[in-house]
Parts: structure tokens; sequence; C-alpha cells
């Protein structure tokens, strides 16, 4: 009773939700065998996706990406994507008719396709979108590079004409300072001329000078001797001649000198004899009496001093005249001088000294006579130095002026010409510059020529973007299990003129292996052992490219012996496995987590549920790790980890399910396929 | 088909023919508190949906939240008419007592996905068997024992997903087929399980039959 209930409960709670695909005859078989299976199920048959249900899924999907097309381009791009799958379907219906082969096309593929238009797209795009932006850079920096010369020119020109006014006035300037410098030299001549003559005026009156000062100074012992006997002359010896009732003749004769040097009056000239040194001669009447005794009342000393000191240039010639009669007075003989100081001594002291005086006085005069006019001129000509002096110093100023000018001059030319300079600098660099910019442009025009065609280009390239990737995405995604000619009448007749029907823009004639993959690539692949057929290639791009695992229809093992080449690790490492392997999920633990290539061979019609999460890629990611479960066990996973699996039968049925997990790849060697590669062969050994 | 029966058989009015309009009855929102607690979970009234769009999004909701729940397992489920329809119809028949669904599909068609948010949708615990190579019947015995302890002593709902490639040998069949049948396992339970269960189904017994 209780029993009863809780299985009552069960039942009600336990909703039991069966997911079984009608395809594999286990179905039929299921069926029969456990009826209430199907009697206590409701069944709810899930028909291949409609179209329009395709057409939402892609419109959903492709909402969230970018495309460079019209809006109504993307709707058609929507729809072609629904009826590329719908085409697909109906042709594995035709592929199995013809070829015996079952292919199967699922919504899994149809996702697949989405996502693989995705990322195409955008990884195409942005390249071209790249490589369009450096070319216009390109071009832009080139226009602008022509413009700046443009502008260069005219810069150039501007400078070049203020070049010549600059040029023009500093020649001017040029000329005028030349101009100024001859008169400048002119001047400097004439000053120096005027100098030189003065100079030699100069040392000419220098010399006279010196040879005036010279014989000045011979006439200067005279003055002293006559200072000398003035002084030697003593009061008492002139109030001893005073005293003198009756003078002497001589004393009469030399205070006759005495008086004649003062220039004071005499007797009338009378011969008359004198008595001198005890003897007579015959000489002038003196006239002490009348004149000289006077001469004995004054201080005559100070008189004697103040005379031979100032008014001994007053003597004249006449005095000299006059007093020469006294100074040559001889003996008979005619050999003594009789107007001695000796003799004069004799009689008086006083008498001697003034006798000296006299002589002294005279003998100055006659000397200073020379001097004189000597000094006299020496006067004159220091006037006319000073004058001469005065001169040159005005035309020392006049050419110092003119000296400023040219020195202003000079000034203003220097600028002028440091303008001139700068300004020729400056056109110098903006040639220098235009010719740069010149021979860069001239070095680029032609890559101008070819950018300027690929700038065209690239709107169109851009635009037909959309198709390509659509074409060589369903290419990628849904051609793999096909043989060639299928694979051709897909791309060609069903893809390309749908996109064409509808008016999405795509290359005409598009080669999916150049579009998908470059040369190199493809060469590398050769060289790796991939036979260099179009199908083989195309294999390889699929291989490579699929977002699904690939699963390889591989009976000839070109298929193995490429990826075991191509992924050297496979072998290094022991990564070949086959189903059967017991242990497979531990062996698969190291690979996922180092994220190396995995190969698993001898695949018969299906694959172990087991690897399901692997193929259907569930992955968990905590952090930055991902994971990923395999029959209960957690594992990392490295998004490097890379799965080939590999099939020898030659026509195996593949259930829809693996169909949707996996991408299948048909590497059957057809005759086409055999007769490009022989070919292959012969050209690479020649 | 059935509109034109209705018309032709009852004179029924264009407009009263209601097979234009899903059905479903997961458009209740759940009673929230202002913080944004739970109080009380949406009942499941079943009722047509004003329009198709409506339960559309309804649905895409559900859908987020399911992928809130497992963010890790997220699902990028497009719904579109003919999935949404599946999904009623999944919900219609999983939320009904001893309902069971069989689904018929080529692989990848959504089938698996759909389960998972239908039965997110109607608040049932979901289970799926994990497969491994050792996997086989007692296993699954196990597993299916530990369902039938949260169905039955514990009252929970419980959807269990079985695919193709889970059905690993005719015999797992064989037992659905008789838990479908007569709700019993030949060889589930043995004889001490078959003491201890109806004593933790006693109370609720009583307290249901009273």
């Amino acid at each position: 009773m209780l029993w009863q209930y809780f299985l009552n409960r069960v039942k009600d709670n336990l909703h039991m939700v069966l997911a079984f695909s009608p395809v594999s005859v286990k179905f039929r078989e299921r069926a029969q065998k456990f009826p209430t299976v199907f009697s206590g199920c409701s069944i709810d048959w899930f028909l291949p996706w409609p179209e329009e249900a395709l057409i939402s899924v892609s419109t959903k999907f492709l909402s969230k990406i970018q495309i460079d097309t019209p809006d109504a381009t993307k709707n058609q791009l929507t729809i072609h994507m629904g009826k590329v799958h719908k085409m697909v379907d109906s042709v594995c219906g035709d592929y199995f008719q013809q070829m015996r082969r079952y292919v199967y096309v699922t919504p899994k593929s149809y996702l697949s396709f989405i996502q693989a238009y995705h990322e195409l797209y955008s990884t195409k795009y942005k390249a071209i979108d790249k490589e369009e932006q450096n070319i216009n850079r390109g071009l832009f920096k080139l226009a602008e590079a022509t413009e700046d010369v443009e502008r260069m020119k005219v810069a150039l020109k501007e400078e070049n004409a203020k070049l010549d006014v600059a040029t023009e006035s500093t020649n001017k300037l040029l000329k005028e300072l030349d101009e100024k410098n001859k008169k400048a030299d002119i001047k400097a001549a004439e000053v120096n001329a005027v100098t030189e003559a003065c100079e030699e005026q100069r040392t000419m009156i220098e010399i006279e000078r010196d040879q005036a000062n010279r014989e000045l100074q011979a006439a200067l012992p005279y003055l002293r001797k006559a200072e000398d006997a003035v002084k030697s002359i003593e009061q008492k010896d002139i109030v001893e001649i005073k005293a003198m009732k009756r003078p002497r003749d001589i004393v009469k004769i030399i205070f006759d000198c005495v008086n004649i040097l003062f220039m004071q009056s005499l007797d009338p000239i009378q011969p008359k004899m004198v008595e001198v040194a005890k003897a007579e001669h015959p000489f002038i009447a003196d006239s002490y009496d009348n004149h000289a005794s006077k001469r004995m009342v004054g201080p005559l000393l100070q008189e004697l001093l103040f005379f031979s000191s100032n008014e001994k240039d007053l003597i004249n010639e006449e005095t000299i005249e006059l007093l020469e009669p006294y100074l040559e007075l001889r003996d008979v003989t005619g050999e003594k001088k009789l107007f001695d100081p000796e003799i004069a001594k004799q009689t008086s002291k006083a008498l001697g000294g003034l006798c000296t005086w006299a002589g002294a006085m005279s003998d100055y005069h006659k000397q200073s006579k020379i001097v004189k006019p000597k000094l006299h001129m020496l006067q004159v000509k220091t006037v006319m130095l000073e004058e001469a002096q005065q001169r040159l110093a005005e035309a020392k100023a006049q050419l110092d002026e003119v000296n400023a000018v040219k020195a202003e001059l000079r000034a203003r030319f220097d600028a002028a010409e440091e303008n001139k300079r700068e300004l020729q600098e400056k056109a110098a660099k903006t040639k220098k510059k235009m010719d740069q910019a010149n021979r860069l442009i001239n070095s680029l025009e032609d890559n101008k020529v070819r950018w300027m065609a690929s700038r065209d280009k690239f709107q169109t390239t851009k635009m037909q973007l959309v198709g390509d990737v659509a074409k060589a995405c369903a290419f990628v995604s849904y051609c793999g299990p096909f043989n060639n000619n299928f694979r051709q009448k897909l791309i060609n007749d069903y893809f390309g003129q749908d996109l064409q029907s509808r008016g999405i823009p795509l290359t005409e004639g598009l080669e999916m292996t150049s579009f998908l993959v470059n040369q190199a690539t493809v060469g590398e692949w050769n060289l790796q052992g991939l036979p260099s057929d179009d199908l083989s290639i195309q294999n390889g791009i699929m291989v490579t490219r699929s977002t699904r695992y690939p699963l390889m229809i591989d009976p000839q093992s070109q298929a193995v012996n490429w990826i075991k080449r191509k992924e050297p690790e496979v072998v290094q490492r022991d990564f070949i496995y086959t189903l059967s392997n017991p242990n497979l999920k531990d062996r698969l633990k190291i690979p996922l987590q180092d994220g190396c290539p995995v190969m698993i061979e001898n695949i018969e019609n299906e694959v172990d549920p087991m690897l399901d999460p692997l193929l259907e890629k569930q992955f968990t990611s905590r952090g930055r790790q991902k994971f990923i479960k395999i029959a209960d066990t957690e594992m990392d996973y490295d998004p490097n980890f890379r799965l080939y699996m590999t099939s020898r039968l030659g026509n195996p049925h593949f259930s829809p399910e693996l169909a949707a997990k996996t991408t299948i790849i048909d590497f059957t060697v057809t005759q086409d396929g055999l007769e490009q590669q022989l070919l292959g062969r012969l050209i690479s050994k020649e | 088909m059935t509109k034109d029966k209705f018309r032709e058989l009852y004179n029924f009015e264009e407009s009263e023919v209601l097979t234009q309009y899903q059905f479903a009855d997961f458009m209740e929102a759940d009673i929230l508190n202002e913080d944004g607690e739970l109080l009380e979970e949406a009942p499941f009234l079943y009722k047509a949906c004003p329009n198709n769009e409506f339960i559309k999004n309804i649905a895409n909701e559900k859908l987020e939240v399911y992928n809130e729940k497992n963010p890790s397992k997220k699902m990028a489920l497009v719904i579109f008419d003919d999935a949404l329809a599946h999904l009623l119809r999944l919900t219609r028949t999983v939320n009904a007592p001893a309902g069971s669904a069989m689904l018929v599909g080529v692989g990848g068609s959504g089938k698996t996905s759909l389960t998972k948010l239908a039965a997110s949708i109607c608040r049932h615990n979901f289970f799926q068997i994990s497969l491994n190579k050792s996997y086989n019947l007692p296993s699954l015995f196990e597993d299916v024992k530990g369902l039938y302890n949260l169905a039955g002593p514990m009252g929970k709902s419980v959807c269990f997903l079985m695919t193709d490639a889970e059905v690993k040998a005719e015999s797992f069949l064989e037992a659905i087929n008789s838990m479908l049948a007569t709700g019993e396992i030949p060889g589930l339970h043995g004889k001490e399980d078959k003491d201890l269960i109806p004593v933790q189904c006693k109370n609720l017994y009583l307290k249901e039959v009273g």
C-alpha cells in the first residue's frame, strides 16, 4: 500500500525526457522492443529547423556583429545563411543518391557557420581596415607633402625676393661704406701728413731748443762769473774806492764800463792818456768824475746783482760797442789785456770784482746775443707747433668723426649682411626641405598610384567582404564531407548564385584557398606532406580553420601523415590514441593541460560519448583557468589543445550527432586529386 | 486542422477558435518583497498568451535566469517560433504529473538545451547521467535510486534527461520502459529498501490521505 503510494509519487514527480535521434536503426528497433517508452511519453518531433528558424537565429547572432554593409544587405545575408543551410541539406540527399555516402547537416553546423562568419569577418575586416588606414595615411602624408612643397615654393619665392632686397640694400650700404672709407682714408692721409709735419716740426724745434738751451747754458757761466764777481765785492771795498780822493785811471775805466752797462750817460769821448799798470795808454777820457762817482752813492752791490739777474738781457749792441774799447784795452805791445781783474785787484778788491763782472756781462751778452734770437725763434716755433698740434687735433677729430661715421656705417652694413645671411640660410633650408619632400614624393610616386588604386578598391573589397566571407565560411563549415565535385558545385552553383541573386556583394570567382590562407602556409603544408591538389589544400584549410575539431575520413592515410609532420609533438610525446584505449580519459589529461595536439585514430562510425563535452567544447572557466569535465573528472584546459580524429573507413556512416560535433572532412583521394598530386610530384622532381 | 474541425463541427466563430494562441503555464511572475527576496514562487497557471512576442520575451527572461544560475554553462539559445512551440510543449508535458516526453530529432537541434531550460522553468531538479567508460546498468540503478528518493519521500520534481548517447545498452531502455509502465524497475530496490521506503513515506501518506 505504502509502496504503491511511493511509486505513484515517484511516477508523478519523476519526469523522463528522452532525446532520441530518428536516424539510427536503433530507433525503430527500440520502438518495437519497448512500447511503453514510446507510449508513455508525449512524443515531440524536432523537425529540421525551418528556414524561418535558421534566419531568426542568424539574425540574432549577426545583430551582435558589426558588419559594414547596408541593413538591407545584412538582412539578405541572414536569409542567405539560412538558405545555405537548407541548400546543403538538400545536397546531402543528392550526395547520397549519387555517391551513397551519408552526410548530415545539423543546426550545430549552422551555428558553427555563423560563428565562423563572425570570426573571419572581423579578422578580415580588421586586416583590410588596417591596410586601408595605412594606405590612407600614406596618401594623406603624400598629399600633405605635396601641399607643403607648394607652400614651400611660395615661401621660397618670398624669401628670395626678400633676399634680393636685402642684397641690394647691403650693396648700397657697401658702396656708401666704400665711399666713406675712401673719404676717411683721405682724411686719415691728411691727418697723417699733418701729424708727420707736426712731428717733424716738433723734433726740429726740439733740436733747436736743445741747441739754444745748450748755448744758453754756455752763456750761463758768464752770468755766474758776473754774479760771483759781484758777490766778491764787499761794501767796504766800494767805500774804499769811494774814499779815494784821486782814483786811479783803472778805477775810472771800470766804473765807466759799469756805467755803460747800466746805460748811464758818459762824457763825450775824448782821447786821453790813461795810466794802467804803471804805463800810459792812449784811451778815451773817462767820465768818472762827472758820472761814475755818482754810482758810488747808491747801493751799488744791490744794483749790480739786480742787473745781472734781471736786466742782463737788456744789454744791447750799442752798449757792447761802447764797452768794446774798454775791454780791448791792451798794453803797448798789444799783447796783454789791460782790462784785467788781476790788474784791477791791485788797485782795489772791489775793482777786480767789478772788472770781472763787467767782462762777464759783456761775455754773457755776446753769448746770449747768439742764443737770444734762437730762443725767440724757438718761442715762435713752439707757438707754431702748438698751432700745428691744434690743427692736428682738429684733423684728428675730423678723422675720428669720419671714422665714427664709417664705423656706424660698417655696423649697419654688418647688420644688413647678417640679415642677408640669415635670409640666405633660411632660403637654403627651405630649399633643402623642399628637395627632400620632392624626393620623397617622387620616390613614392609609384606607390601612390598603386595606393590610389587600392584605396579605390578597398571600398569594394570591404563591400565584397560580406559575401566573400559568407562564401568562405559556408565552405569551411559545410563542405568537408563532400568530394571535390560537390564542393565546387556547392560553392559556385549554390552559395555563389544565391549570394548574387540576393545582391550581396562578393568578389567574382573568389579563390577559396587564397582567400583563407596565404601561399606561404600552403607551401609549408605541402612540405609537411599535404598533397598539393586543390582538395587536399581545401581540407587543410578546413582542418585548421574549423571551429569544431576535425574528423577526417582518411582511407589513404594522407591526413595522418600530414598531421604527424605538422604536429610533431603528437609523435614525439606519443599522443596518438585509439578509442579502444581503456585509459583514454587519463591519457587526455596531460595534453589538455599542456595544450598539446592529440590524434585519435581509427574512429569507426561512432565516437565514445565520453568525449562529447570535449567535442562540444563545454568549458567552464574559473578566473583565467579553463576547465573541462570529462566523465566526471575535471581537467585543466589549455586553449592551445588540438584534437584530430581520423577514420580509415572509406565510407563511414557518421551519425548526425557526430556530424554536429565535429567537422567531417573527406580526405579520400579522387582521380582528379591523384592526377594533381602526381603532377605536383613531377614538377617538384623536375 | 484542429481549427477547421472546431469550426466545422461546432460552428465556432473565428474569434472563438483560440488555436492561434500559445498556451503556457509560466507567465506569472515570482512575488518578490521589497528587497528582491523571493516570497512566493509564481504559481503555474496554464493560460493563453496574449501574443507570441509576449511569451517569447518571457521565455528569453527565463533563459537569462538560467544562464545566471549556471554561469559556467551558458546557453546561447535563440528562441524562434519553432523552438518556442517546442519549449511550450515540453513545459506542458513535464509540468503535468507523471508527464514524460520523448523528443525525436537529429542531433544539434537543441533538444538537450530546451529540456534544460524547461526544467529550469518548471523548477525541476534536472538530472542527466554523466557518462564514462565504466558506466553500466548498476550505475544507472544507483542514479535512478537517488532520483526515486528525491521524487518519492522528498517530494521534489525531477526531470531526468536521457539522450541517445547515454543509452549504452538496451537494458537501460528496458529499465526506463518498466519505470514508465509501472513505476517500478525490477531489481532496483532490494528487500531492505522495500521495507525502509514505506516507513519513510508513512507520515507523508498520513498527512495526505488523512
